[in-house]
């Protein structure tokens, strides 16, 4: 045991040291940084400070814009009459496109509206700025000019009610009912979705990256030969541990960083922006939830780790290792090009057979238990299945550890590899 | 502490047999080193040296035979009290060479503090402490070597293998290897060395294994053996001629005097009562013992003829 853990420490520190693996761990946090950055600085260029909308103009200044209004209502007068200041702009009525422009030109307005004398019935309205050079996100205070217009419409033509349904026509809530008609109990749960979702990414991203320096690390290590020295002190099988151990922690530590970092993304991005959700508790997983996602990412790494072990152990170089791996690696991932079956039906055949496959399942059983379509025991029958394999996985793997890892040279044969596996 | 053929061997192995398929890599091999001990394990390539010392040292597993070491089947703690330099070198050659050995050290047992301390003893003695801070990579093939022999020992180990420790060395690290050796041996250590030179045989070992196509050809004491071969050819330096000279098969020129092959049945002693009686002067009469290479070749190419 302390020699697995040994192992387990050069492992895990050798890894760490690796600098792909320290670029790889670090994009996550310098891409975060930059995208709030960059998000940041569109809204100190973009932000209207009450409204939300987009302004060229600075947040605390207001924007001046005109307009020209050439409609007739049903009492012989100007539709746009009132409500001139909304928000941050101020809507300056000009007698004629003239005096507009003039103003335009002199910078005293940002820009000016013509309300057409078909107005009503086309809805069109001009709108007349200067040229700016390059990309601009200048959406010119549309928000403004919507209220504007509706509240000149309506504003004591209705009532205030209907006025609000003008400017927003329905907030829908929906229900799902049983076969009795009654509401059904919604097992909906954000926090579990979350956390499925993430383990299922995490599982692929960080556990191949953790299962491929296993792999390039053991034919590395037969490759510079000293292969034989290790095995002279330690047996296979906790050599074969200790690496999936170390690796593994390698792997969990990359998890926590990009999980500190999707937090505080989260976070700082709420700050800047106002996110439309709250970033409260019920975001947090239950304990069962986040205990099963943590099962499926465990004994997932676990089999893959394994089963990309047991390669590196029988190859003699990089570049086969990386061919054959790809025989455990597309399986893996093949749930991920089923994705949209599985979400139309995540209760269906193909869902459930995946789910039992162990090579399939940690990835079909994330996805299912992240839309809400596996329940009851199903997930601990699926965990059952995936354990007993990985149970069997280590104990071939060790046979092969035992046969292989001193084979340097030879091509690798598929019938002495069974005889191997059989024990003879 | 001396040699001793009294006390009890490090390690002892009987019928080791292991294959491969259809082949027979190794076919009933037994042996055994004592403490203080130097046996050369010697054989063509191919004959089974590296799979016979796997199996020593439970890298591979026989099919049939056993091994014990310290008196016990190999467990866990045997293992830490054993010394290994693979003819296949390998160290990890992005690391430097301090973590190397601390590793290695460690997973034969030793405290980190422990392993450092004895991996600078070390590097001292074989004059590597000037590259502790260096990696494995930066270093030439030959100091690459030393510091794999210096893994080998920095435990203290009590059997220490040596497979082929000498290739690739210059004379001088050989010469600063072969004096570790032999320090090794003089504190009791067991080793077994294996090797195509004969002559490093012949200046380092106490006993041979002789072993070709997997079986033992040839088992004991360096000197006992080299007397075994010796039997039929004497050396004489005298002022005669051996040409027609009774019992004389055959003689070749050897430096200041002459190499006789005897004829069958005839003894160095009669050779030496012969000369006399013709009146000969002689310098030197003594056995022409063979080398370790000519029996070598005199034994595994009988085999292979």
């Amino acid at each position: 045991m302390r020699k697995t853990w040994l192992v387990a420490r050069h492992e895990f520190s050798v890894t760490l040291g690796r600098l792909s693996f320290r670029i790889f761990v670090a994009s996550v946090p310098v891409l975060a940084i930059v995208a709030l950055i960059g998000i940041a600085v569109f809204q100190a260029l973009t932000s209207d400070d009450s409204s939300g909308e987009v302004s060229s103009a600075s947040a605390t200044e207001p924007t001046a814009v005109g307009y020209v209004d050439l409609t007739t209502g049903a009492d012989g007068r100007p539709l746009f009459t009132r409500f001139h200041l909304q928000g941050s702009t101020v809507f300056t009525l000009y007698p004629h496109r003239d005096a507009a422009m003039q103003d335009l030109l002199a910078g005293r307005i940002d820009r000016y509206y013509v309300f057409g004398t078909d107005y009503l019935e086309t809805g069109t309205v001009l709108e007349v700025r200067e040229q700016r050079a390059g990309l601009t996100f200048d959406e010119g205070g549309r928000g403004a000019l919507h209220r504007f217009i509706l509240e000149n419409l309506f504003e004591g033509q209705v009532q205030p009610q209907q006025l609000d349904r003008i400017r927003t026509p329905y907030r829908l809530v929906t229900v799902e009912v049983g076969e009795s008609g009654a509401p059904a109990e919604s097992d909906f749960d954000v926090g579990a979705t979350l956390i499925f979702i993430a383990a299922g990414i995490l599982l692929l991203v960080a556990g191949f990256t953790a299962s491929g320096y296993l792999l390039q690390g053991l034919t590395e290590e037969k490759e510079n030969r000293i292969m034989e020295v290790l095995l002279s002190s330690i047996k296979p099988e906790h050599m074969m541990f200790g690496k999936l151990l170390g690796l593994g922690a390698a792997s969990l530590l990359q998890v926590a960083v990009w999980a500190a970092t999707a937090v505080a993304f989260l976070l700082i991005l709420n700050l800047i922006v106002d996110l439309p959700i709250e970033l409260g508790s019920e975001l947090l997983p239950s304990p069962g939830s986040l205990l099963i996602a943590f099962a499926y990412f465990l004994l997932g790494y676990a089999l893959i780790g394994t089963l990309l072990a047991a390669i590196g152990a029988v190859t003699t170089n990089q570049r086969q290792a990386g061919n054959i791996s790809a025989f455990v690696i597309l399986p893996t991932v093949a749930p991920m090009w089923l994705l949209s079956a599985l979400l139309e039906n995540p209760d269906g055949m193909l869902a459930r057979v995946l789910s039992f496959v162990p090579i399939t399942a940690p990835m079909t059983s994330l996805a299912r238990l992240s839309l809400g379509g596996m329940g009851g025991v199903e997930p601990y029958l699926s965990l059952l299945v995936l354990a007993l394999s990985v149970v069997a996985v280590v104990w071939l793997t060790t046979r092969l550890f035992r046969a292989y890892l001193l084979v340097y040279d030879q091509q690798l044969r598929l019938g002495q590899l069974v005889r191997t596996l059989r024990g003879r | 502490m001396a040699t001793s053929s009294t006390s009890a061997p490090v390690i002892q192995a009987t019928g080791l047999r292991k294959s491969y398929g259809d082949l027979v890599a190794v076919d009933d091999v037994s042996l055994s080193v004592r403490p203080g001990e130097i046996v050369g394990i010697v054989g063509p390539n191919g004959s089974g040296k590296t799979t016979t010392i796997r199996m020593l040292l439970d890298i591979i597993q026989p099919d049939e035979g056993e091994v014990y070491v310290f008196d016990a089947a190999l467990t866990p703690g045997a293992r830490e009290r054993i010394g290994y330099l693979p003819e296949e070198r390998g160290l990890y050659r992005g690391l430097r060479v301090i973590p190397n050995l601390l590793y290695l050290a460690e997973l034969k047992g030793l405290s980190r503090e422990l392993a450092l301390s004895r991996a600078d003893r070390l590097l001292e003695r074989l004059g590597l402490e000037q590259h502790r801070g260096k990696k494995i990579q930066e270093l030439s093939r030959g100091l690459g070597q030393l510091v794999q022999f210096a893994s080998t020992l920095v435990h203290d180990p009590e059997f220490v293998v040596l497979d082929e420790p000498f290739s690739g060395l210059d004379p001088v690290n050989v010469r600063v290897m072969k004096d570790v050796v032999a320090e090794l041996r003089g504190a009791g250590v067991a080793i077994m060395f294996s090797t195509h030179q004969m002559s490093d045989v012949e200046e380092l070992c106490d006993r041979i294994l002789m072993i070709d196509k997997g079986q033992v050809v040839l088992d004991g004491p360096v000197a006992e053996i080299k007397r075994r071969f010796a039997g039929s050819e004497v050396f004489v330096a005298s002022d005669q001629d051996p040409e027609g000279i009774d019992g004389v098969l055959e003689w070749r020129r050897d430096g200041v005097g002459y190499v006789l092959r005897l004829s069958p049945g005839y003894a160095p002693e009669g050779m030496l009562r012969t000369l006399l009686d013709r009146g000969a002067k002689i310098d030197r009469f003594e056995l022409a013992t063979p080398s370790l290479e000519q029996i070598f070749l005199q034994v595994v190419g009988s085999r292979h003829a």
